[in-house]
């Protein structure tokens, strides 16, 4: 065995070494993002299970609104079962769609009674309520920053996979890019259109 | 994205702090390099004369760099240990107390999820949390050598003060502390540090031992030796000294570093620079020094703010100003909070604790500034703070919880006395004159026509701040209509208008003031309240927060006993009554028998006393309120001038009063 041999070993142990690196990152970033993405759904099941209580609690105080709380009860059944679609499915475009709309509809329907339990002030002295209220504003900020998170993780994994060499071994193994999650969609932004 | 320039920010801050790693390091390693200097110094002589560099490599050389590096080593270890002890164990120390995971405290509640969510935005685990219930100044802060036992301590004060976003921002800051590492960062450059710091203290011994040994043996015949050996301990002394100063002018600078990179990923968390903002701007009207702890100094570099006094401030300070952290953050947000403060609470500087004062007794003008100061009411004020619920009727003892809070009842008196004042009178009282005039007015309107003109004649000629004979006959005849249940409400109404006096003026209209108060060798009640509420509102001073001296009623016993007793004889007319009234007020204060209400007070011992009531802790002021309102709310009325004395308390003591 001669000198060459023994340095082209070296050589290809230590670009071997390299090539295991980047692909271990490319995992370690893939869960990363792909954890963030369970957090969302875990934080919208809490957000659906709040909302029937805060109804519930709020029922005894609104007796002139009652549409108020069936809107916000179906656009959170709604909610629901877009969820369960998704979380069957998470890579498939349309059913994110669908529940990033039905998500926003229940968004408004909440700001809708929040709006109208302005008007009720035993209502917000309520301590059960505003303990509900908390939660409920916590649970939103929790999906906003578990989306946050998921992008940001999006962001550092798309990113690394860009660079050179990183491309070449994501090719090899399809590390495919992955998209940003936008659960706001254009038509969610218009006015929703409830009618019973 | 709300502000793109965070990763950024972030990037810079990391290679800075790279930066000031490695200068670290050189300057550990240039200390040794200068022991090794003075130990090639002192073994020259026996040893052949070699150069530096190769005796380095000799074995004279090589052990004085091994002796160097161990005591370095040595010395670090032992900081090492004491440091990096879980966090519970540090939470302990400051006297802090867990929060548990089902708390039903709605702030602590607020405070669990607020790091829940946190915890999402960052992807770190969540921390064991605690409060600081005795410390009103906002801070927190992280300890804990791994981010798996990592504990988070916030301060009661930040819980109460703190509006949810912005408390979400200082949550945000200290979960990249941990993120980041910066715990064990920082306890690495300290342990390093301390190792250097081993080496001066080596020299300061050997110095003392030379110069002790060289004293009783003189003219022995090692005394040469003795010298050479105080000569080494002063090099060593002055080596690790030095390095040790440099060390930490380091240390500091890196910490700065971190505390950008902090602020940088609090946004990044929570997208919200306001938040986070927000809590650095109310941080920088009061302050986070924290006051229960000694070990302030050694939590320091961990805290959301500074929390301890520091001398060379701007070299040794862990944390960059406030200002340029709120610029970093966002440029012209700064600005931005600034105004809103004057719009919230118009000219003045930010009392904390009396901020909402204005829109409790003035609700037309803080319906007119919206929500905002009525929202953060009730936070600001954490120990006086409750959940008013006007439905229940307010049992007396509660007089507390009134402070500090917009009751409707509250909202009706004032809107109530609006109407009976002439439109042209109110206008008056938002201009700077009419306001200034009417101070003069209030002092002045129940004196005859001659004692008026001698009065005013006193005041210093002065185009704004002198006497103004054409305002004053408009203002004038109102006010002795009005008569007394209106003069406190009415001056409320026109300090916006007295605060954007600039500090001469307030220095011209105070002394003023003070003149037209002594003019007639005697001072009422009123003169009293109406004087040190302008001084506390007016006065250069105002604004800072009144340093807490003592933190329990005993301490100030022969005080309180003086206040209680007065209000019971304010209260009721009978003097067996009064008697009543005081021993039950008092009751809850000491134990033990009662004593007898001191006598007749005089108003410079009433002044006195308040001064010393306010150096109580704010924690345990709401007790003396409440005891005063009992006495005079005993029989369900309340006079005009037991309105004004419990006034007078309330501000001296800092706590804003509703109408009662």
């Amino acid at each position: 065995m001669g000198m060459t041999t023994v340095i082209g070993l070296v050589v290809i142990a230590v670009i071997v070494i390299y090539l295991v690196f980047i692909y271990n990152n490319l995992v370690s970033l893939r869960n990363q993002f792909k954890n963030g993405f369970a957090q969302i759904d875990v934080q919208l099941q809490r957000r659906h299970d709040l909302i029937p209580n805060l109804v519930e609690a709020a029922k005894g105080y609104l007796d002139h609104e009652k549409s108020t709380l069936t809107q916000v009860m179906e656009a959170r059944n709604n909610a629901v079962s877009a969820q369960k679609d998704a979380a069957k499915d998470p890579s498939d475009n349309t059913k994110m769609q669908r529940l990033g709309s039905a998500e926003n509809l229940l968004t408004k329907a909440l700001a809708n009674f929040y709006a109208v339990s302005e008007n009720y002030p035993e209502l917000k002295a309520n301590e059960t309520i505003q303990q509900l209220m908390e939660e409920l504003a916590s649970t939103e900020n929790r999906v906003a920053f578990a989306r946050q998170a998921y992008n940001d993780g999006v962001m550092t994994y798309n990113i690394f996979r860009e660079k050179f060499p990183n491309n070449i071994i994501a090719g090899m193994f399809a590390f495919k890019e992955t998209a940003q999650l936008q659960l706001e969609t254009p038509e969610a932004r218009q006015a929703p259109k409830v009618s019973f | 994205m709300a502000n793109p320039g965070f990763f950024q920010r972030q990037a810079h801050a990391r290679r800075n702090t790279g930066l000031l790693v490695v200068l670290f390091l050189t300057a550990v390693s240039l200390i040794t390099l200068a022991v090794c200097l003075v130990g090639y110094m002192v073994t020259r002589s026996q040893s052949t004369p070699l150069p530096f560099h190769h005796w380095l490599l000799s074995s004279h050389g090589l052990t004085t760099v091994a002796a160097a590096i161990v005591l370095i080593g040595i010395g670090s270890l032992i900081r090492w240990i004491d440091l990096a002890g879980g966090g519970s164990r540090v939470a302990k120390m400051v006297g802090a107390r867990l929060i548990e995971p089902d708390t039903q405290n709605s702030d602590e509640r607020k405070l669990r999820n607020i790091v829940e969510e946190m915890a999402i935005a960052s992807g770190v685990s969540v921390p064991e949390l605690y409060v600081m219930d005795h410390e009103t100044s906002i801070n927190a802060f992280v300890a804990g050598y791994t981010p798996g036992e990592a504990v988070m301590v916030v301060t009661k004060g930040a819980l109460a003060q703190l509006s949810r976003d912005e408390l979400q921002g200082v949550v945000g800051h200290e979960f990249s502390h941990i993120l980041n590492g910066d715990m064990r960062l920082n306890v690495r450059l300290i342990s390093m540090l301390a190792g250097i710091l081993m080496i001066g203290q080596i020299g300061q011994f050997l110095l003392r031992a030379g110069f002790y040994s060289g004293a009783t043996r003189s003219r022995n015949r090692d005394g040469r030796a003795q010298a050479a050996m105080g000569m080494l301990g002063l090099a060593l002394m002055i080596i690790g000294y030095v390095g040790v100063f440099f060390g930490r002018l380091i240390q500091a600078a890196v910490s700065r570093q971190r505390e950008m990179l902090a602020d940088a990923s609090s946004v990044q968390f929570t997208r919200n620079p306001e938040g986070i903002g927000g809590a650095l701007f109310k941080i920088g009207m009061t302050s986070g020094y924290l006051d229960t702890t000694s070990h302030a100094s050694d939590m320091n570099h961990m805290c959301f703010g500074e929390s301890a006094r520091m001398k060379f401030t701007s070299l040794l300070a862990s944390h960059p100003p406030v200002e340029e952290r709120i610029n970093a953050i966002q440029p012209g947000l700064l600005a931005r909070l600034r105004s809103r403060l004057r719009d919230t609470e118009p000219g003045a500087k930010l009392r904390q604790k009396a901020a909402q004062a204005e829109s409790v007794r003035m609700a037309d003008l803080a319906s007119q500034v919206a929500g905002a100061a009525r929202g953060t009411a009730g936070n600001r004020l954490s120990p006086l703070r409750s959940s008013f619920n006007e439905s229940a009727r307010q049992p007396v003892s509660q007089l507390s919880t009134r402070v500090g809070t917009v009751t409707p009842q509250s909202e009706a008196f004032a809107s109530n006395l609006l109407e009976q004042l002439p439109s042209t009178f109110r206008n008056l009282l938002y201009t700077r004159a009419g306001a200034i005039q009417l101070c003069y007015g209030l002092l002045t309107y129940h004196l005859s026509a001659a004692e008026q003109k001698h009065s005013l004649g006193l005041l210093t000629k002065h185009p704004l701040l002198g006497e103004q004979p054409d305002l004053l006959t408009k203002l004038l005849p109102t006010l002795a209509k009005l008569g007394e249940p209106a003069r406190f409400p009415v001056l409320e109404l026109a300090m916006p208008a007295l605060r954007k006096l600039d500090k001469e003026e307030r220095q011209i209209l105070l002394a003023n003031i003070q003149k037209l108060v002594a003019a007639d060798n005697r001072l009422s009640l009123f003169e009293l309240a109406l004087s040190t509420f302008l001084n506390r509102h007016l006065a250069p001073g105002a604004g800072h927060a009144v340093p807490v001296k003592y933190r329990n009623y005993r301490s100030v016993k022969p005080e309180i006993e003086r206040v209680i007793g007065l209000f019971a004889r304010a209260g009721t007319s009978s003097e067996q009554q009064a008697d009543k009234l005081y021993n039950e007020a008092i009751a809850g204060f000491f134990s033990g028998p009662p004593e007898t209400p001191a006598g007749k007070v005089s108003i410079k011992e009433l002044k006195a006393t308040l001064d010393a009531l306010s150096r109580l802790s704010p924690l345990l002021k709401p007790g003396i309120i409440d005891a005063c309102g009992h006495c005079i709310m005993h029989d369900g009325k309340v006079g005009v001038r037991e309105y004004e004395l419990m006034r007078l308390v309330a501000d001296q003591l800092d706590c804003p009063m509703p109408p009662l």
